[in-house]
């Protein structure tokens, strides 16, 4: 799951901005009713169709209304879902599903194998740009539908982490007939098989779901069977942090994603409110270095900036310890992380300036910047902070000042979201604001390898790194089931990222929801990304 | 031309030439002067010695910084104002105070600067429209109109949009954004010059075109317009600050009062000051420099 919000012009986005500042809209001035579940997400999505692109905000929304061919229980184990049962050949390339089949899109489109084919087809297509489920499925070779029941998946290579993305939203299974629609026609209406459907979408602004009525297809991570408790769902987007925190404590929304730090204690201390906190597992927030250009091409460089960074006291600063520092290139509660590279760049201004006197870096300019032949030790950072949470616009603001102690001119470079993910996928930046989650260390071999530095929709290998060695590695670990080998397969893959100084650790990526408890309870969290899960969600009995 | 700006003669004035007539006009100019002065509401006072104080801020900042305005300190982040930090610490524990300092220039410059686009954008459209008849002038009022039908902070967003952010676009798209306005203006303007007696009689006595469109057209028609700028200066820093805000302007690090206003509005619950100060700023400039032009403009009209 990349970074990524919706592509919307500049312009657009930023009258929303001002509407949304200067405008006193009455909408929600009453309480909602009972029946009425309202969650106000901090990121604006992009297209509702998680198969498209593929950032967090699509999986939270998609996780409500599509259903997963499998299903992923907190321990990791997977279990049936829309598929009863599978068989997986010796050579680990064919997947043989039985699906169920009793149930119905609510489209009024059978569940069956064909639907199966549909999906997996149009996530690798390249007209799809789905950087993330197509990102995840490029070992995937075809579909052969024998009946309505049977579909059998072939794959290029074997893929011991298939099984575990296919539980993830982003792989959810939509409607073969609504696929046919337009890509912009299908963003704004997908239709899957899950607890809630889409009635309407209001572009920036909410999604407005009602509950399907005849859902026999929960999963066995929820709590009940049958349709969802409540009836009404709407799904407001709110990018202000104060504001949307706002709305939850004056009771017009129940819940929120992106909980901002600055209010954790306040909230901790509401008796109304309660915190749902879960660190996510994945490649962490990270800056990318680009190393296919100058200077980051230089790995003295790299590790020079790396050490320059004052990461633990920014995050102390503004985050207020509502996240966790991330040590390595896996997040912490990945299976497989190795805590042994969490202290292998300790900020040490005096082994940066002795990198960056060994790389060429020698001079200094009147802003006291390094310069070589003339010229200043410049770092391109576009971004666009409307994407991410407040306190990372501090600290990047923070890292900037300390990167400027070591003599680096790190240049942030404010944009609008189109552009900066232009220039994301096209190695036009020196560092990339980046994270990925995903329930696997399978991460290591999308967010580094050589054949993820190309993609139809978002790159995920941001640093360009392309090492043959690694590639092995990362490729042989999918072909095993022995966890002792995979484990050792993954300690290699990491400390290659780790001595090749490719990317910046922040923080690990986290599920930070605030639930108001006084309406109503239940609030889950579904397993395989830890997203917000409405389905068991009830309405509390009022005495 | 007002009584109070006519040149006084000195070639009346010598000794031994009684002659009262052009003596009481002095008197009556120095007089009237001061009694202007005395009129002047107190208001205008106030707003113009706030004024001077951000001119000072823009001109010589170091005589009112006290702190680095871009050293990081993240131990000292969120403290409140204070004897150490009178505007208190941002989020990354910079000294508030010496931000809002450092950004005045800035300000103030694109205030300027935006308006200056403005006026020459405006002008060229407006007196062109003006001078020129028929069809000319009917294309210039219909592309003036379909600017207009954007409002002018949507206009300097297309602008920015095509063009990318940063501080020279920010006065660029600024300037586009108010010339429309202008444009009009000046064409109203530029048609009231024309019909004038002295343009007739100018006319009359044979002079060629240019030289009355140069000479006689453009001057009258730009007086005004320095009025009409001091109002729009105000006008072009809550924009500029505006487009900042949006993260479209300043780049970080940069000491803008915009881009300091969105830093800190998510922190307004537990350190209302770094919001605030940046924007109590913002606010006396656009406030002094439309008082005072205002009253500049009333000054201009009662003469006139």
């Amino acid at each position: 799951m990349n970074h990524r919000n919706a592509p919307w012009a500049p312009t657009a986005a930023a009258a929303v901005v001002l509407l949304a500042l200067t405008g006193c809209g009455g909408s929600a001035s009453a309480q909602p009713a009972d029946d009425t579940f309202v969650f106000a997400t901090g990121k604006d999505i992009s297209c509702l169709d998680p198969h498209v692109d593929g950032d967090m905000p699509q999986a939270s929304i998609a996780a409500n209304y599509l259903d997963s061919l499998v299903s992923q229980d907190k321990d990791g184990r997977i279990h049936p879902w829309l598929a009863e049962s599978w068989k997986v050949s010796e050579d680990g390339l064919t997947y043989t599903f039985k699906v169920r089949d009793d149930v119905t899109f609510t489209d009024g489109t059978r569940f069956t194998a064909e639907a199966v084919k549909a999906n997996l087809d149009h996530m690798v297509d390249p007209d799809t740009q789905s950087g993330t489920a197509g990102g995840y499925l490029k070992p995937y070779e075809s579909t052969e539908v024998v009946d309505d029941a049977t579909a059998v998946v072939t794959l290029n290579r074997p893929y011991a982490a298939f099984l575990e993305v296919l539980a993830q939203p982003f792989l959810g299974m939509e409607s073969p007939t609504a696929l046919k629609r337009p890509q912009a026609e299908n963003c704004n209406s997908p239709v899957g098989t899950g607890p809630y459907k889409i009635v309407d979408y209001v572009p920036q602004s909410k999604v407005s779901l009602v509950r399907n009525e005849d859902y026999n297809s929960a999963p066995p991570f929820a709590q009940h069977q049958g349709p969802a408790y409540i009836k009404n769902l709407e799904w407001q987007i709110v990018p202000e942090d104060s504001t949307r925190y706002g709305l939850l404590r004056a009771g017009q929304v129940d819940a929120l994603d992106l909980m901002p730090s600055v209010h954790f204690a306040e909230a901790e201390a509401d008796k109304n409110v309660a915190l749902v906190l879960q660190d996510r597992p994945g490649n962490p927030t990270n800056l990318m270095l680009n190393t296919t250009r100058a200077p980051f091409n230089d790995l003295r460089v790299r590790q020079a900036f790396l050490r320059s960074a004052y990461v633990e006291a920014g995050i102390n600063s503004v985050y207020f310890g509502t996240v966790t520092q991330a040590g390595g290139p896996l997040a912490s509660t990945t299976k497989f992380y190795s805590p042994d590279f969490e202290d292998a760049y300790r900020p040490d201004p005096a082994e940066a300036a002795r990198l960056l006197d060994e790389a060429g870096w020698t001079g200094r300019d009147k802003e006291g910047y390094r310069t070589k032949d003339g010229k200043r030790l410049i770092v391109h950072f576009p971004y666009t902070p409307a994407v991410w949470p407040t306190a990372h616009q501090a600290l990047v603001t923070q890292l900037q000042a300390s990167a400027k102690q070591a003599g680096i001119d790190v240049r942030i470079e404010t944009g609008d979201f189109a552009s900066v993910s232009e220039q994301g996928n096209n190695f036009d930046y020196d560092l990339r604001a980046d994270y990925w989650n995903t329930n696997t260390a399978d991460v290591l071999r999308i967010v580094f390898s050589s054949e993820y530095t190309e993609s139809a929709g978002f790159v995920p290998n941001g640093s360009g790194f392309r090492n043959k060695e690694f590639d092995k590695i990362v490729n042989d670990a999918l072909a095993t089931d022995d966890p002792a080998v995979r484990e050792k397969l993954y300690y290699q893959a990491q400390r290659i990222v780790s001595d090749n100084a490719l990317q910046l650790p922040l923080y690990n990526q986290a599920s930070q929801l605030a639930v108001r408890t006084d309406r109503f309870a239940d609030l889950t969290l579904e397993p395989s990304l830890s997203l917000p899960y409405i389905y068991d969600v009830s309405a509390v009995k009022q005495s | 031309m007002s009584v109070a700006l006519e040149p006084s003669t000195a070639r009346d004035n010598r000794p031994g030439t009684p002659d009262p007539g052009p003596l009481s006009t002095r008197r009556s100019t120095a007089a009237k002067a001061a009694a202007a002065l005395r009129k002047t509401p107190i208001g205008v006072w106030i707003a113009a010695a706030l004024l001077a104080f951000l001119v000072i801020a823009a001109v010589v900042p170091s005589l009112l910084i006290r702190q680095d305005p871009y050293v990081i300190d993240p131990a000292t982040a969120f403290t409140a104002p204070g004897a150490e930090h009178w505007f208190g610490t941002d989020q990354n524990g910079r000294d508030v105070f010496s931000r809002v300092v450092a950004g005045t220039g800035q300000s103030l410059l694109l205030g300027l600067a935006a308006t200056a686009i403005g006026l020459v954008l405006g002008g060229l459209l407006g007196i062109t429209a003006g001078v020129s008849g028929k069809w000319l002038d009917s294309a210039i009022c219909r592309f003036v109109e379909v600017l207009f039908a954007f409002p002018g902070l949507l206009l300097a967003l297309i602008v920015i949009a095509v063009s990318g952010t940063g501080i020279v676009t920010a006065a660029v798209a600024v300037g586009v954004g108010t010339a429309p306005g202008y444009a009009r203006m000046l064409r109203t303007q530029t048609l009231q010059v024309i019909a004038s007696p002295y343009v007739e009689t100018a006319l009359s006595l044979g002079r060629s075109r240019p030289h009355i469109l140069w000479h006689t057209i453009v001057p009258n028609v730009v007086r005004p317009l320095f009025v009409l700028a001091t109002l729009g200066v105000g006008q072009a820093i809550v924009w500029a600050s505006s487009l900042s805000f949006l993260g479209l302007g300043a780049q970080p690090p940069a000491a803008e009062w915009g881009a300091m206003l969105a830093d800190g509005r998510n922190y307004i619950q537990l350190a209302w000051w770094i919001a605030a100060f940046p924007g109590i700023f913002i606010t006396l400039a656009a406030l002094t420099t439309t008082v005072v032009g205002r009253h500049l403009q009333q000054r201009l009209e009662a003469e006139v």
